[in-house]
């Protein structure tokens, strides 16, 4: 890439406030347009974005692989265990009604989702993380990965 | 036809004005830029009838993550565009006649 003085510095001042819309579109997601899906791309665009205005071991070394492999599995044991509450509770598998534990807010308001706004954070964490893993995959490939060097 | 409908015309045309452009352009860098502006394009027409969901995904991976990853395996191909274009320019696929 350029290494344009302006590309790294707006890139690096933007990443907070797209990692807060990207939350934004996460946390609304069951009331508004939007959900886990396209907040997590936003969010791992951010990502994006933060590496490609530094180098790509700097970023490399704030967000190592094995933490996203970790946040990646969080997500889904988020979507699993919310899953199981409902069968846990006496119900089917993501039972909604039936769970006390998110707080049932009214229907359209942003806790009116009951047990969605767990599962869309967890999807969210989950699109997040592998839009950062494609981020690796693809364009930080550099031939054969040494096997001594990342110990997974 | 009344204003709401021209103005659908007028983003349908660029819609397919984006997208030949798209194809036509030769330069690389200039056919991915050409087309995160077809995504973002067709994400408003996707607006435009109200399918919003629809809309905030194509502008999130059509119009964002997709464009970067062009553009980085753009970088990665290829050293620079102008080296691009006059290498398939000396290679000659038959379009010699452009």
């Amino acid at each position: 890439m350029n290494n344009s003085l302006i590309v790294k510095v707006v890139s690096q001042k933007m990443v907070p406030f797209i990692i807060m819309l990207g939350a934004s579109i996460i946390l609304h997601g069951a009331a508004t347009p939007g959900g886990g899906f396209q907040g997590g791309v936003v969010i791992g665009a951010a990502y994006i974005l933060f590496a490609l205005g530094i180098d790509a071991k700097t970023a490399r070394l704030r967000l190592p692989v094995i933490k996203v492999k970790i946040v990646e599995s969080a997500g889904v044991l988020i979507y699993a265990f919310t899953g199981l509450g409902g069968i846990l509770l006496g119900s089917n598998f993501l039972a909604n009604k039936i769970v006390l534990f998110p707080p049932q807010g009214e229907p359209g308001g942003l806790f009116g989702g009951g047990t969605l706004i767990p599962i869309t954070i967890g999807v969210g964490i989950h699109v997040a993380c592998t839009v950062a893993s494609l981020y690796y995959a693809f364009v930080e490939y550099e031939g054969e990965p040494k096997p001594d060097k990342e110990t997974e | 036809m009344d204003l709401l409908s021209l103005s659908h015309f007028i983003v349908l045309l660029f819609l397919i004005a984006t997208a030949l452009a798209a194809i036509i352009v030769e330069d690389l860098l200039s056919a991915i830029i050409i087309y995160s502006a077809y995504s973002f394009t067709i994400a408003f027409t996707y607006l435009i009838f109200r399918a919003n969901d629809v809309a905030m995904t194509e502008a999130a991976v059509g119009a964002g993550v997709t464009t970067i990853l062009f553009i980085a395996a753009f970088c990665k191909t290829k050293g620079k565009e102008s080296d691009l274009v006059n290498h398939e320019a000396h290679e000659g696929h038959g379009e010699k006649t452009k």
